[in-house]
């Protein structure tokens, strides 16, 4: 008689308690027994593990490793953290330069394209950007820098071998010809800085329409500044009846941050 | 009875302490080595058939409580560990040598590891099982425990049953 047949009791009650087992496992109810086993146990196994950290090499090597590779990833999120965040700068210089690029190929401008490295200069107005495009890079005084879509931030007024100056056009030296766009006998005037974050139109004759929310561009007749770029929104219109000319109150439309890429036009000889 | 069962259990710990590290440098069996497996290969080989089964049984269901696998994988191992030497001492012990029971431990380990295997393969933790086990268990490491443990049940069985006593 061979082991099975022999012990077919014995195996065949050994089997049906574990699938019952099994079965009041899966109903749950061995729940409650698991967690005091827990409970009462993992002392015993704290100290068991304990022990086996100190005396196995094995232990010790995989703790290392773990350690080690737990270094690694926290240097590569580190990394990658930094990685992201250039990315992420350079998506969205991306996403600006595509605006200029496509202004500049509807116009057929030609252009050099620079960051804005830093704000120095006069700083307690912040009229000046350094740009980092200089002479070497084929820019020179006079060229206007634009951001977006047309939009004039400025002009350079220093050139550098290798960056330039940007005289802002909310700054109170500068002085540039603007036209209110899309208006039958819009106005015209000189557009110069004021404190540092506004525009003002002067010298707009009495009868040339002008009113708030006009946009109001370039008009071409300065030198090196093409027509059309766009200097901002008309805020307030002032017509006193003692002044020969009227002026207006403009907000300038640029909105910009150091790592922005800007475009200076090279104007047609 | 009793002498031998204490020179056993000594022996056993002796056995598992030089092969945790402290005396052996091929200490990296401690992963592989299962005291419990050897206590019940041990009773199974001396005939003691309802203590195999019910210390199985019992010691099963502890492990399988703690453990991250499927409920009844260490039990039911423990279980075919037993009915496996039950069925090979049939065509493998007539000899009652040390090396039939060696043969038979040996065939028995593996079918057990081959089921729990199977049955962990289809568990959600497989990634992690194959990636620990290949971080820290290598096959040297594996078949030193093998043997550790099969050289614990032959200690045990020359023990505690005087009929094997040739060694082929």
């Amino acid at each position: 008689m061979n082991f099975l047949q022999r012990e077919a009791k014995l195996i065949l009650l050994a089997g049906a308690v574990f699938l019952l087992t099994i079965v009041i496992y899966a109903a749950g109810w061995l729940n409650p027994l698991e967690r005091w086993l827990s409970v009462f146990a993992q002392p015993v196994f704290n100290v068991f593990y304990a022990s086996l950290d100190t005396a196995s090499p094995l232990f010790r090597t995989t703790d290392a490793a773990l350690r080690a590779e737990n270094t690694n990833l926290k240097d590569l999120l580190v990394k990658t953290v930094r990685d992201n965040h250039d990315l992420q700068i350079q998506v969205s210089q991306y996403e600006e330069y595509k605006d200029q690029l496509a202004f500049a190929q509807e116009k057929d401008y030609d252009t050099i394209p620079a960051k804005i490295i830093s704000r120095v200069g006069r700083v307690e107005i912040n009229q000046l950007l350094l740009i980092n495009r200089g002479s070497s890079h084929g820019m020179q005084v006079g060229y206007p820098i634009t951001y977006g879509k047309g939009i004039l931030l400025g002009t350079v007024s220093v050139v550098h071998e290798s960056y330039s100056e940007v005289t802002l056009v909310t700054d109170e030296t500068s002085q540039i010809q603007g036209v209110v766009e899309n208006r039958d006998n819009g106005a015209s005037g000189i557009i110069t800085g004021e404190f540092g974050n506004s525009l003002t139109m002067d010298y707009i004759l009495k009868d040339q329409s002008i009113t708030t929310n006009d946009i109001v561009t370039t008009n071409g007749q300065d030198r090196w500044i093409p027509g059309g770029l766009v200097l901002g929104i008309v805020q307030a219109v002032s017509d006193e009846p003692s002044e020969v000319f009227k002026s207006a109150t403009i907000s300038p439309m640029a909105r910009y941050g150091n790592n922005s890429i800007v475009s200076a036009i090279i104007p047609k000889l | 009875m009793k002498r031998r069962l204490v020179i056993f259990f000594i022996l056993i710990a002796l056995a598992s302490s030089i092969q945790l590290g402290w005396l052996w440098p091929a200490n990296l069996t401690s992963l592989t080595f299962s005291f419990g497996f050897v206590v019940i290969t041990v009773m199974a080989f001396v005939q003691h058939w309802s203590y195999a089964l019910w210390y199985s049984l019992a010691q099963g269901i502890c492990i399988d409580l703690f453990s991250p696998f499927v409920f009844g994988t260490y039990t039911l191992a423990s279980l075919i560990l037993v009915i496996s030497i039950g069925v090979l001492q049939d065509t493998w012990l007539k000899q009652h040598s040390l090396l039939s029971v060696a043969t038979i431990t040996a065939t028995s380990l593996l079918l057990t590891q081959l089921v729990m295997l199977g049955v962990i393969a289809l568990s959600e933790y497989t990634d992690i099982i194959i990636t620990q086990s290949v971080a820290a268990v290598s096959i040297l490491n594996f078949v030193l425990g093998v043997a550790a443990m099969i050289f614990c049940t032959l200690i045990g069985v020359r023990l505690l049953n005087r009929q094997y006593v040739k060694l082929i």
